[in-house]
């Protein structure tokens, strides 16, 4: 036999070889993969009552969180020109996962008179403003940022770039204010917006 | 690689990002906030009288103002009306001033002796008090305040006193007469009988946060 040929047939065998021993390891292992996805969710913790102007009525019982911590309701009485009430929210990561507040909107759904029910001409429906304060607790520390808005529609805090860690939380002050020059036309009004955080998941 | 096969390349790893991307979890709660705005509201309440003679009603009391007639009024008598005025809105008020609008129903003859005085008061404080002979108030109405007279709280009241005073006529006959003449005056005055008429107006502005 050539040496060649010996060569190959050698080279046969341990293939052959090493095939039977990866089919017999193969055959043998196995991998037990538990793999469980993270769960993100965001929930209204808490909801208070700040600074309230005298005779605007505003207390701890005219804030609520529904049963499933997903909205929140809060209802301001007797606000006048240059008055102003402040609440609250605080938005805690209850997932397992870090969070990221891609952006708030904010919506007003109507600006009424009470006497007669007619839409409020559009300069006195854009007299509410509403001023945000952020605070975010992140992984290196507090974030803040702030915002404004009296428009009809506005996106809020998108560049805020805040993730909240599991379990932290993100408080909104809301500054509620009928400016200074309102007119009469602002008078036994009903003004009714809503504001909406939204998260994304951070990686 | 061919350049064609790289681009295909690009866009199919372009494409898994894509899905990457829309394959994001999204949480959202929101937060309704409904805001009820104040409002401000004088009302007039009622009136009382005080009278030396003659008569005295008021009619059309709506809102901030009222219409005041005397009748069969005399030389020589002080007679009075007053009104009230309460804060029926939501938050205090500002009274700004008070005009006398529509004087009418005097003569002209006894334009000098009729003397109009307004005051206001707040309980015991009184905030204003104009005194003019009834033919000014025609020609300005306002007492001329544009400031604040008084803060008004909710459901406080305001009490508007219109004294009407009709001076002693002199006539030709008992002027330069003796003291002792005094009671053959009164009855050589001729019997002069005067109405008067006015619209009371409380001009007032919402409070605003100081």
């Amino acid at each position: 036999m050539k040496k060649s040929r010996l060569i190959i047939i050698v080279a046969i065998v341990a293939l052959l070889v090493v095939g039977g021993a990866y089919a017999a390891w193969t055959a043998r292992t196995t991998v037990s993969v538990n793999a469980s996805s993270g769960e993100m969710d965001v929930v209204i913790s808490s909801a208070s009552v700040g600074k309230v102007s005298e005779y605007v009525v505003f207390g701890k019982n005219d804030v609520s969180i529904s049963q499933d911590k997903k909205a929140a309701t809060v209802t301001i009485a007797n606000l006048y020109p240059g008055a102003e009430a402040n609440a609250t929210i605080t938005i805690t990561n209850t997932g397992t996962i870090p969070v990221k507040l891609s952006g708030c909107t904010q919506e007003r759904i109507s600006a009424i008179n009470t006497r007669d029910n007619k839409a409020l001409s559009t300069t006195d429906a854009g007299m509410l403003i509403v001023k945000y304060n952020a605070t975010a607790v992140t992984k290196t520390g507090q974030v803040k940022a702030s915002d404004s808005s009296s428009a009809t529609t506005a996106t809020l805090f998108s560049n805020a770039n805040m993730v909240i860690e599991a379990g932290q939380t993100v408080t909104f002050d809301m500054q509620i204010l009928l400016d200074q020059n309102a007119g009469d036309g602002t008078e036994k009004a009903l003004y009714t917006f809503k504001f909406t955080p939204m998260f994304v998941q951070a990686n | 690689m061919n350049k064609a096969k790289l681009v295909v390349l690009i866009i199919a790893i372009l494409l898994l990002l894509t899905g990457v991307a829309y394959a994001r979890w999204t949480e959202q709660v929101n937060i309704l906030v409904l805001t009820k705005t104040a409002e401000t509201k004088l009302s007039y309440v009622d009136y009382t009288t005080r009278m030396d003679g003659g008569k005295a009603s008021v009619s059309n009391g709506e809102g901030a103002q009222a219409t005041v007639v005397f009748k069969e009024i005399r030389p020589g008598t002080g007679n009075s009306v007053t009104l009230r005025f309460k804060n029926t809105g939501t938050i205090p008020i500002d009274i700004d001033d008070i005009n006398v609008l529509y004087v009418s129903g005097y003569s002209d003859d006894y334009k000098n002796d009729i003397t109009l005085i307004v005051s206001g008061y707040a309980g015991e404080k009184r905030f204003l008090e104009r005194d003019k002979k009834i033919h000014q108030w025609r020609a300005n109405s306002s007492s001329s305040n544009h400031d604040e007279l008084y803060e008004l709280p909710v459901n406080g009241i305001i009490e508007i006193i219109c004294d009407l005073e009709f001076d002693e006529i002199k006539t030709k006959e008992n002027n330069g007469q003796d003291k002792k003449e005094d009671s053959k005056k009164e009855t050589e005055t001729p019997d002069i009988i005067e109405n008067v008429s006015f619209v009371i107006h409380v001009e007032y502005s919402r409070f605003n946060e100081k």
